[in-house]
């Protein structure tokens, strides 16, 4: 555990009254507060049953990425996207938002598409993890692969990985979507360029080849 | 994100255990992990949950239907028995948030979730619900907050489904890992008034282990007014239920706290079949108790018109008429 | 759902941009995606509110956080806009680099800012005195006179990769990665910053993540970038987060619009008075407002002034100031049509200045199905259906671009343009360009762009970036060309001029058999031959931008929600480098467009000057379900012969679109956006007294 002083409250507060805003107000904090019993480490994990304690330093874990068990350091805090960028070289999931709301961190776990900036990579031991570059080598998905690239469904493509991992689960999802139920199911999913109506088309495209397997 | 340290709870004795020493509960982790980003949450230490699949699934039992608390709103949204019996209630999470987040957001963290208010989403804002001095709504941009006043701080309840359970009356089943509770979700929630930094009742030392629903409505709609149709919060919804003669009307997104509209409900009283002259002036009920603020006076004429609508589709009409 | 009027002479291939596959499967590397071995992490300390200082910050505790290497904060400074820089941090890692930014635990001084451009307006200035009378002789002559101010918001760029720079200063030179659409431009900069000589220098954006004009500087975290990494011998990587990206990123200034404009009855638009108002930064930077000329409007008095705000500085974006100014121009174009009480198009077509736009209303009209329009407010109960239109074009200035054609032994050619692909498609049309040029199938070409080791080319401003490069590219192949037949002249004991080729087959004219392009190349003495191209005037051809766009609309009147339902876009662009790629920058056109029309705000609190909006959950930007069926028809005709401007003109009319057709659905004009259903009800209750 590093430095408890973290635990501070910040007090960074502006006067209520509309007039004490304006000038002079910037407050430094004061109030620390201490939790109780805080000393966090590898030798508290023995103990409770039910309860499995990690910690919170670095730790060596295993994750199936792509077909591939890895194994890397991480810590708990790390999210499964930082883990693939930083850790396994995989950059085609991107951050973008970091927050959910963009859907460019895209990944398949267990064949279910979520975002990755919101996972964190110590909860997905055992899982299977499929990302863009996974999905670009699975035969199963080349034909919405080709589909995508036949369409010409990228322009910066900063988003198109994601929403490649997206239109992949929805079409194991639902294999024969209507326009509506594509739109939808891709609602997570920002393009800034305004690619939409070819994605629209490719996944649709896919859908009437015969889909994905 | 900061550091913390990390567990997995097995079983209820685990997960009590973690709470005896101070843990904060993990699900889906959507809204903790955004609110650990922001350096709002501080926890330092996180249980993951998600291992409980007891805590997982949707049932039949007793003339109702029981949630466990980590069923995903996907689930939710997918499943044929509450489609089929109650489908306001999939119907108010099918397009929340977005089809990823729902793939692993769950039932009880969607009730659980703090508010999206965006001063006290951004931790440079020291606000009433971060001990602070001040609700910066009150002369900032309000033009997403609350149009019902209810004490100091002015968030809205940000659950698309707790309005769909607070309509039929749901209770919330929590453990401490010892003996089960049973909180009445129409008295779950906290207003401003009854307490400024929590939401609700449920203890620091105990978890949601299921969601149960005694009985099914006769009739039920769900309506929400966006601004975007791809992934964005409503300006206003609402849950119309019919069940025993009785109506129950539940606005969200426009209070603290999911608002039974009784005003309204008092206005349909028991008449099963409602036409669009009683919908209406349901509607004006209300909204009569509203207060916007300076930004966010539209919103009064949203809150009226999801209530007319949900009213009359719960009917089956059409409320574009 | 896009198709394509075109005759067979004119170049217009439609395969697939060739690294499509790379941008779909994630192999594709931005700069985002570069982490080199032993690479530092930095990020600016920027002030969270609109104006004002930080008080106190807890340095020492930043640095004390292991991994941090360094921590900087300007107490004191005064800033004046969310997201202004303060001092900055460099650590070993993300997490450290964010632990100590957290740990600084800045408390702050707030000033009062300006956030809201109507409370800060001034009004109409007078006009001077010969002016005046004029305008009064206009006003008073009779004339249907129609006075409106029209609004438009800040639009953030907010390209999905945000700005950012991986740099390596090593002892002999300087490699460098940025996410920028002035690759060359970039060069020097990072020259400049580093102190090496140009020639030490090279910088990448192979891929870009977008940047709709606001990526055209090294920037503060480039220079950052470049100047830790010269002292501290190591790879740094500054990248901005999203908040950093909405705050700092580059916007599109917003606009306060008055216009009283006199109309004959006959239709014809006799003139008046134009005062326009653009949000600036506290410093006055940025900003600016463009009127389109497309209409003859007559006699107008037009005024420019700036609205200074607590905000971050407005940068060029796609089609600087002319979405907002056209938004203006088209809703008073439909304003002065119904006072005259004239069918929108008809009133277009009378004061239209192009012969070819007057064409391209008749044919949108057709494909959105004008005829169903209804009069204003037409359509029975709640659910209005609304039609619209508007115009765009784009000016085709002549400038500067080189271009190497190389032409290996193997056959391949390898064409190399110091320009960046930012999503336009630009090395597909290098690419394409070369090979239809070389009559070679595209797999044997392959066109490189983002590395500024490449012979110049311009930035992607302006929309200049295909109609400068086609002709160097060609003008390349055409010399590349030239010196194969060198090569082959010698082997066969002739001169090159006598040697004929065409699709793939040389003629040896001294025995008159056809030897392959393949064949050829192997016969060549050395590993390869070079053509070095430049900009040609003789490959200039002929070719335009115009464009309309017609659109249909579904607006609820008891929530003011807006759906658009469908968008028809008739485009001019001069030849087709690629449909393909054409095509799906007008739809990209149209779907911005769209955004910044219904949804997209920079959201400014009025207290504390902080944005309120910094992030994809609270700044909307359209979403897969908010997109409508988008006929994109690419109008070329034989005359075509060069290649024009595409990327800006087909997000000029959208929003004036829009409005125009959710003004015909409600019978109110909403003349402020984005049109929100606050916006929609505002405008029910001021112009009708009440909400449907």
């Amino acid at each position: 555990m590093h430095d408890d002083e973290q635990s501070d409250v910040q007090q960074a507060a502006f006067r209520t009254s509309r007039r004490g805003f304006l000038k002079g107000v910037g407050i430094a904090s004061a109030a620390t507060v201490v939790l109780p019993g805080l000393s966090l480490g590898q030798e508290e994990a023995a103990g409770t049953p039910g309860l499995k304690e990690f910690g919170s330093g670095p730790l060596e874990i295993s994750l199936k990425v792509n077909g591939d068990e890895r194994k890397l350091s991480i810590e708990p805090r790390t999210t499964l996207l930082d883990a693939l960028r930083t850790k396994l070289a995989l950059t085609g999931t991107k951050e973008i938002c970091d927050r959910g709301s963009c859907g460019g961190c895209t990944v398949l776990v267990d064949g279910r598409a979520m975002v990755s900036c919101m996972t964190l990579a110590i909860d997905m031991q055992g899982r299977e993890i499929t990302t863009a570059e996974g999905i670009g080598k699975d035969p199963g998905f080349a034909p919405l692969v080709d589909s995508f690239c036949e369409h010409d469904a990228a322009q910066c493509g900063f988003c198109i990985p994601g929403i490649l991992v997206r239109s992949a689960a929805l079409l194991k999802e639902i294999p024969n979507p209507t326009p509506l139920e594509i739109r939808e199911g891709l609602a997570g999913n920002i393009c800034r360029c305004g690619t939409y109506s070819r994605i629209f088309d490719a996944v649709e495209a896919c859908a009437k080849k015969g889909g994905v397997a | 994100m900061r550091s913390f340290g990390y567990a997995e709870a097995e079983n209820a004795q685990g997960l009590a255990a973690a709470l005896g020493k101070g843990y904060r509960i993990k699900a889906g982790g959507i809204d903790l992990l955004d609110m650990m980003k922001e350096r709002i949450d501080k926890s330092e230490r996180i249980v993951s949950i998600t291992g409980m699949t007891e805590l997982r699934g949707i049932k039949e039992r007793d003339g109702g239907v029981a949630i466990g608390a980590l069923t995903t709103l996907n689930e939710i949204a997918r499943d044929e028995t509450l489609r089929k019996a109650f489908p306001a209630l999939p119907d108010t999470v099918c397009n929340a948030a977005t089809p990823q987040v729902r793939e692993v957001a769950t039932i009880a963290g969607n009730i659980l979730q703090r508010p999206r208010c965006w001063f006290f989403r951004q931790a440079e804002y020291n606000c009433l619900r971060k001990s602070g001095q001040a609700c910066y709504a009150v002369a900032g941009d309000n033009t997403y907050h609350s149009i019902y006043p209810m004490g100091a701080c002015h968030i809205t309840h940000p659950s698309n489904i707790a309005p769909a359970l607070v309509a039929v009356g749901a209770q919330i089943i929590a453990s401490d890992g010892k003996n089960p509770k049973s909180y009445d979700i129409r008295d779950f929630f906290l207003t401003p008034e009854q307490d400024l930094k929590r939401e609700n009742k449920l203890p620091q030392n105990e978890f949601i282990t299921e969601i149960f629903l005694p009985k099914m409505p006769e009739k039920s709609a769900y309506v929400e007014v966006k601004e975007k149709q791809s992934f964005d919060w409503p300006l206003a919804a609402c849950v119309a239920t019919y069940a025993d003669k009785k109506w129950s009307i539940i606005l969200a997104h426009v209070a603290p706290v999911p608002l039974r509209a009784t005003l309204a409900e008092n206005v349909v009283g028991e008449k099963a079949d409602i036409d669009e002259n009683l919908a209406l002036q349901a509607a004006e009920a209300a909204v009569k108790t509203a207060q916007p603020m300076a930004y966010n006076g539209f919103r009064v004429h949203l809150a009226k018109a999801v209530v007319r609508r949900a009213l009359l589709k719960a009917c089956g009409k059409d409320f574009h008429a | 759902m896009s198709e394509t009027t075109a005759p067979k002479n004119i170049m217009q291939p439609k395969e697939p941009r060739p690294d499509v596959r790379q941008k779909v499967t994630g192999t594709a590397r931005y700069t985002a995606d570069q982490y080199p071995a032993k690479v530092l992490y930095a990020r600016s300390v920027r002030f969270p509110f609109g104006k004002g200082s930080i008080v106190n910050a807890d340095v020492e505790k930043a640095r004390a956080i292991p991994g941090v290497v360094l921590v900087d904060v300007k107490k004191g400074k005064s800033v004046n806009y969310a997201g202004g820089i303060v001092g900055r941090i460099v650590a070993e890692s993300k997490d450290a680099l964010e632990d100590a930014m957290e740990a600084l635990n800045a408390t702050y001084e707030v000033e009062q800012s300006r956030t809201n451009p109507s409370k800060l307006y001034e009004g109409v200035p007078e006009a001077d005195a010969q002016a005046n009378a004029e305008l009064k002789g206009l006003f008073d002559g009779g004339l249907k006179v129609v006075e409106a101010t029209y609004t438009t918001q800040v639009q953030t760029h907010s390209c999905l990769e945000p700005h950012g720079s991986v740099v390596d200063v090593r002892q002999d030179g300087v490699e460098a990665w940025v996410s920028t659409q002035a690759v060359m431009a970039l060069e020097d900069a990072v020259s400049n910053t580093t102190d090496f000589p140009a020639s030490k220098v090279v910088v990448h954006s192979e891929f870009v993540g977008g940047g709709f004009g606001s990526k055209f500087s090294l920037g503060a975290e480039g220079t950052m970038a470049c100047r830790v990494s010269k002292e501290r011998a190591r790879p740094v990587r500054a990248i901005l987060n999203r908040s950093e990206e909405h705050c700092d990123g580059g916007n599109r200034p917003g606009s306060i619009q008055y216009m009283k404009i006199a109309v004959k009855d006959s239709g014809e638009i006799a003139g008046g008075r134009v005062h326009v108002v653009s949000t600036v930064d506290a410093d006055g930077g940025g900003g600016g407002i463009r009127n389109p000329n497309y209409y003859k409007f007559g006699n107008v008095v037009r005024t420019e002034g700036d609205l200074a705000l607590n905000g971050g500085k407005p940068q060029a974006f796609r089609a600087p100031g002319f979405p907002q100014g056209s938004f203006a121009l088209e809703s008073m174009m439909d304003e002065l049509a119904a006072a005259v009480k004239m069918d929108p198009v008809a009133f277009r077509k009378l004061n239209e200045t192009s012969r070819r736009r007057i064409e391209q209303f008749d044919r949108g009209a057709e494909l959105i199905g004008w005829k169903d329009r209804k009069a204003d407010g037409g359509t029975p109960g709640r659910i209005k259906i609304g039609y619209g239109c508007a115009a765009g074009s784009w000016g085709n200035g002549k400038g500067k671009c080189s271009s190497d054609c190389e032409i290996h032994r193997s056959g391949e050619v390898e064409v190399r343009v110091g320009i960046q692909d930012i999503g336009t498609g630009a090395s597909t049309v290098v690419t394409d360009t070369a090979a239809w040029h070389l009559g070679l199938p595209r797999t044997m070409v392959t066109g490189k762009v983002g590395n500024s080791d490449y012979p110049p080319g311009p930035g992607s401003g302006g929309s200049v970036t295909t109609r400068m490069t086609v002709p160097a590219v060609r003008d390349s192949a055409e010399k590349a060309l030239g010196e194969l037949k060198k090569e082959l002249a010698s082997v066969w004991k002739t001169e090159p001029d006598k040697i004929s080729y065409g699709e793939g087959v040389f003629v040896n004219p001294t025995n008159n058999q056809n030897v392959a392009w393949k064949d050829a190349c192997a016969m060549m003495s050395g590993a390869s031959v070079v053509g070095h191209g430049r900009f040609n005037d003789e490959y200039w051809g002929e070719g335009g931008s115009d464009t309309v766009q017609f659109v249909k609309v579904e607006v609820d009147s008891e929530t003011g929600v807006v759906k658009v339902k469908k968008v028809v876009a008739i485009q001019a662009c001069g030849q087709v480098c690629n449909r393909l790629t054409a095509e799906n920058q007008v739809c990209g056109g149209i779907i911005q467009g769209i955004s910044f029309a219904l949804f997209e705000q920079r959201m400014l609190d009025p207290m504390t000057g902080g944005q309120l909006n910094a992030d994809f959950i609270n700044y909307k930007v359209a979403g897969p379900v908010d997109v409508p069926e988008i006929v994109a028809v690419l109008d070329v005709r034989d005359t075509d012969t060069g290649a024009r401007s595409i990327g800006e003109p087909s997000t000029i009319p959208t929003a004036g679109a829009i409005a125009n057709a959710v003004a015909n659905a409600l019978g109110v004009r909403v003349r402020h956006l984005p049109i929100t259903p606050q916006r929609v009800l505002e405008a029910m209750l001021e112009q009708k007294g009440a909400i449907a």
